[in-house]
């Protein structure tokens, strides 16, 4: 009997979890959560001074729910994590240099895209045997995990790939010698060359086209159109260049 | 030189000792491990779309984890002895280094001990060939996964050595004091006397340690070591689908954990004669 009580306290625990989650979907009063991986400078970076949210997607989600009107709340977690958050319905939506791809279509809806980026190689400054993307075979290549760099890491025959939790760990490993090579947005990696120029150096073309979008969860598949909205109007008020110029100024 | 009035008593219970056998009594916890598999076989061969996906995925994850967990245990065994017996030296430099080893070492976290280990010591190892002009560490390159047993090893060591410690101090005096009266030197007294008797005092936080060490093993995926929660990770990345992807990583240390724990209970029981 002790233990049919516990049971079922439990079970109504699990339902009050559960109940929040469910209620959260229409009304745009209640508070929507914004997954961001505060990892990836210059679009999500965490303000040293403030310790809030802060880079080109944070700016933008603001901007954007400023003008949607919509109440949202940003929370920072691992990348791969983002991605699984959204798709589940755990976070309402996600801006975190997401690129929209064909997989990544299926379990989550994306907005218009508002930033195009694409793959590169960063090598170390000494290294002349590689010259991009072909050149990698039987080496080891590392990035973040669940990137489009691990995925375009992956299609590379025969390169050994690494994962790391922060892009970061990947560019420290880099500059340690342990790793041959790290495959990012260029924006991303063109930062870390910057701050490391004595070490680092980027090799070949941008070979990757990739867009960045909003990601929505399927629950929240009325948001789509009001952020696809807010977005435009950014857009054409010269928001997203000024955002351009600030954050990532080439 | 057989007495023919003393009754004869057969060998088999001349070599019975009372209340010493071993048990022969199945160990009922056994079944617990049996469950924990039927349910991962049961979801394995149930849906294989994705568990059996999922499976493939971390298998190479499950050897590493299982390697580097064997692997260090083994040498936390040994660092922990020597680290305990130095806590218990007599001689002061010894037991400055050990007791600083121990204080230090524990009172670090062990996820920041890792990344120190592979992210920072390979640095310092580079600029130090630099600085000296050794070609050989200038161009030092970490094994992740040395580096992985490495820190571990470091941090666990410590925690051993305590418990090698205690279980040494849990023996009376007397036995190293006979020991040594019998003409046994120090390290001859603590093999055959002491150590024999303080490791079935401490293998119960032993055992506890290993299942630790293996749970803890999972921290080294930080540092790219492709273990069984790096890989659950990567796959969860890749395909979204965390629930069942955590379910099984989780059931497989499951698996792990419980199928250690009673290895340690029996290893317990078969060294527990004369109590």
């Amino acid at each position: 009997m002790k233990k049919l009580s516990l049971l079922s306290v439990t079970l109504c625990f699990f339902m009050l979890a559960l109940i929040p989650a469910c209620s959260s979907s229409p009304s745009d009063g209640a508070k929507l959560t914004v997954a961001c991986d505060a990892t990836w400078p210059p679009f999500e970076i965490i303000n040293e001074q403030t310790k809030e949210l802060d880079g080109f997607g944070p700016e933008l989600i603001r901007a954007i729910a400023n003008r949607a009107d919509l109440d949202i709340e940003l929370v920072n977690v691992g990348f791969d994590s983002v991605l699984a958050g959204v798709s589940q319905c755990q976070y309402d939506m996600a801006v975190s240099s997401i690129t929209i791809t064909d997989d990544r279509k299926k379990p989550i809806l994306f907005s218009d895209p508002y930033y195009l980026a694409g793959q590169i190689v960063t090598v170390r400054k000494d290294i002349d045997s590689i010259a991009g993307k072909d050149d990698l075979s039987g080496k080891m290549v590392g990035g973040q995990i669940g990137t489009t760099g691990i995925i375009e890491a992956g299609k590379i025959p025969g390169a050994k790939v690494k994962t790391f939790d922060e892009v970061g760990f990947a560019f420290q490993d880099l500059m340690n010698g342990q790793l041959d090579a790290v495959i990012a947005d260029y924006p991303v990696a063109r930062g870390y060359v910057l701050k490391n120029s004595d070490n680092l150096k980027t090799v070949g073309p941008i070979f990757t086209d990739e867009y960045y979008g909003i990601a929505i969860c399927k629950k929240n598949a009325h948001l789509v159109p009001k952020v696809n909205a807010a977005l435009k109007a950014l857009k054409d008020e010269g928001f997203l260049d000024r955002l351009d110029q600030k954050w990532v100024g080439r | 030189m057989s007495t023919p009035d003393r009754p004869q008593i057969p060998q088999e219970e001349l070599d019975h000792i009372p209340g010493a056998e071993p048990s022969s009594r199945m160990d009922v916890w056994w079944w617990l491990v049996a469950l924990v598999v039927g349910i991962t076989v049961l979801l394995l061969f149930a849906w294989p779309d994705p568990f059996m996906n999922i499976f493939k995925f971390v298998q190479d994850g499950i050897v590493i984890t299982v390697t580097v967990t064997l692997v260090s245990f083994l040498l936390v065994l040994i660092v922990g002895m020597i680290g305990g017996l130095g806590r218990l030296s007599t001689k002061r430099p010894v037991y400055i280094i050990s007791t600083l080893y121990v204080e230090l070492v524990r009172g670090v976290p062990l996820l920041v001990q890792l990344i120190i280990w592979y992210f920072a010591v390979p640095v310092m190892i580079q600029s130090l060939g630099k600085a000296c002009g050794l070609a050989a560490l200038e161009g030092f390159q970490a094994n992740p996964v040395v580096m992985a047993i490495i820190g571990l090893v470091f941090c666990y060591g410590a925690y051993m050595s305590e418990i090698y410690r205690a279980g040494i101090q849990s023996i009376p005096r007397g036995q190293m004091e006979a020991a040594r009266s019998l003409g046994m030197t120090y390290f001859q007294s603590m093999r055959h006397v002491v150590l024999p008797q303080a490791v079935r005092v401490i293998l119960p936080p032993i055992g506890n340690e290993f299942i630790a060490l293996l749970k803890d093993s999972s921290l080294v995926s930080v540092v790219a070591v492709a273990d069984l929660t790096r890989r659950g990770r990567e796959y969860a990345s890749i395909h979204f689908d965390p629930i069942e992807v955590w379910m099984l990583v989780a059931l497989l240390y499951l698996i792990m954990t419980l199928f250690s724990a009673r290895v340690v209970n029996w290893i317990e029981k078969k060294t527990k004669f004369e109590r």
